[in-house]
């Protein structure tokens, strides 16, 4: 069987970071982080300690647009203050993550992703295996994590079944448990996001709203959630 | 602020430049230097290195003394320029890179002048640059060939 090679994904964050360089557009942002996220379990799964801190670097510098962009597709406060407040925010994140696109940083890692070698399978292997137990790990944690610590855990457990599906797809592994995982714990991701979001709203002084459909969500959310455990 | 110029290990010939690999022996001399430079004290809060394949094995091999972020620029792989000088905020950086653009940035750092071959780097070899990193304002404290490595592993 051949060693997986990273060369397609490295293809496709090229071009991902190419597209996001010329737009912004919240798919093309969404794909480099994608992308970057795929290609640090591969490093990982090689047990290349340097690279994955470039990648996880660019994911985050373009963390805040993801972040509003999604809360602003969904549409929450539509035409109120909040949804305005977002708007404004989103227009200063795009001049943030366009300057951290700009940098060499983005084509040195480009450029030293390109001579990685293909994963010998059976190291990559244990890797993935370890990976895995972070999930069940993970797991542990939610079911004893206290009623105000749910979300934090809900999001660990979500980052820790994206590793290891990633690990499981790059060696052709049945990935759909760790898939599932991760399907049913997101939207504590983007109730964390739109959290963050409210308080900073707040922070400058606006009104109360929209904490109030922040805790109309939560509650709609986080018991299907945790009742739904595998 | 401490810098260490950082050689590349010796690595395989190829005909891709980018991605030629540090040779198993370049390798093994370079995880002596490492032990070394673990014994003199040497840490790194951020270590830079060029997108070159020998440079990021090189700096791989460096892990064990480095207690924050490594980061990849083509800065190192080219000719010293202020963007790179820029990028050196820390309290203990090391710069992974090549010749001759090291020993030009070597010089420029100590003696204002963009000067290679003023300072021998030999593959594998760090020197430690102490002072604020802008042209003319570090001085030179050691810089150690990677044959001292050998020499105190034998003793």
């Amino acid at each position: 069987m051949a060693r997986p090679s990273l060369t397609p994904m490295l293809e496709h964050l090229r071009a991902s970071v190419e597209a996001a360089r010329a737009t912004l557009a919240p798919e093309a942002v969404h794909q480099v982080r994608v992308a970057s996220r795929r290609l640090r379990v591969f490093l990982t799964l090689a047990q290349v300690p340097v690279l994955r801190g470039d990648l996880r670097w660019l994911a985050r510098a373009l963390s805040r647009v993801r972040d509003l962009d999604v809360v602003l597709e969904a549409g929450v406060d539509a035409s109120g203050p909040f949804s305005r407040w977002l708007r404004r925010q989103r227009v200063a994140a795009h001049r943030e993550a366009a300057r951290a696109l700009a940098q060499p940083r983005v084509d040195g890692v480009l450029r030293a992703l390109s001579t990685v070698a293909p994963l010998a399978r059976r190291r990559a292997l244990e890797q993935s295996q370890t990976l895995d137990g972070a999930v069940d790990e993970a797991w542990r944690g939610l079911r004893a994590a206290a009623p105000a610590t749910v979300l934090e855990a809900l999001h660990r457990l979500r980052r820790c079944a994206r590793s290891a599906r990633y690990a499981r797809e790059w060696l052709g592994r049945d990935a759909s448990a760790p898939r599932w995982v991760q399907e049913v714990a997101g939207p504590a991701c983007d109730v964390i996001a739109l959290s963050r979001l409210v308080r900073e709203f707040e922070g400058e002084g606006a009104g109360r709203d929209s904490a109030r459909l922040l805790a109309v969500v939560r509650a709609r959310l986080l018991p299907h959630i945790v009742e739904r455990g595998p | 602020m401490n810098l260490y110029l950082v050689r590349h290990a010796p690595a395989e010939d190829g005909p891709d430049d980018d991605a030629r690999p540090l040779s198993k022996k370049g390798a093994a001399r370079f995880s002596r230097q490492v032990a070394l430079l673990a014994r003199l004290g040497v840490s790194f809060d951020r270590v830079l290195h060029s997108p070159k394949k020998r440079a990021v094995d090189t700096a791989a091999l460096l892990e064990r003394l480095c207690e924050g972020d490594f980061e990849v620029t083509p800065l190192l792989a080219t000719a010293p320029q202020e963007a790179l000088l820029d990028a050196c905020a820390g309290g203990s950086v090391a710069l992974v890179g090549h010749e001759p653009h090291l020993s030009a940035l070597l010089a420029w750092l100590v003696m204002g002048e963009k000067a290679a071959g003023r300072v021998e780097l030999k593959k594998g070899a760090v020197a430690h640059l102490e002072g604020r990193p802008r042209p003319g304002e570090m001085r030179l404290r050691w810089l150690l060939p990677a044959r001292v490595a050998r020499r105190v592993e034998r003793a």
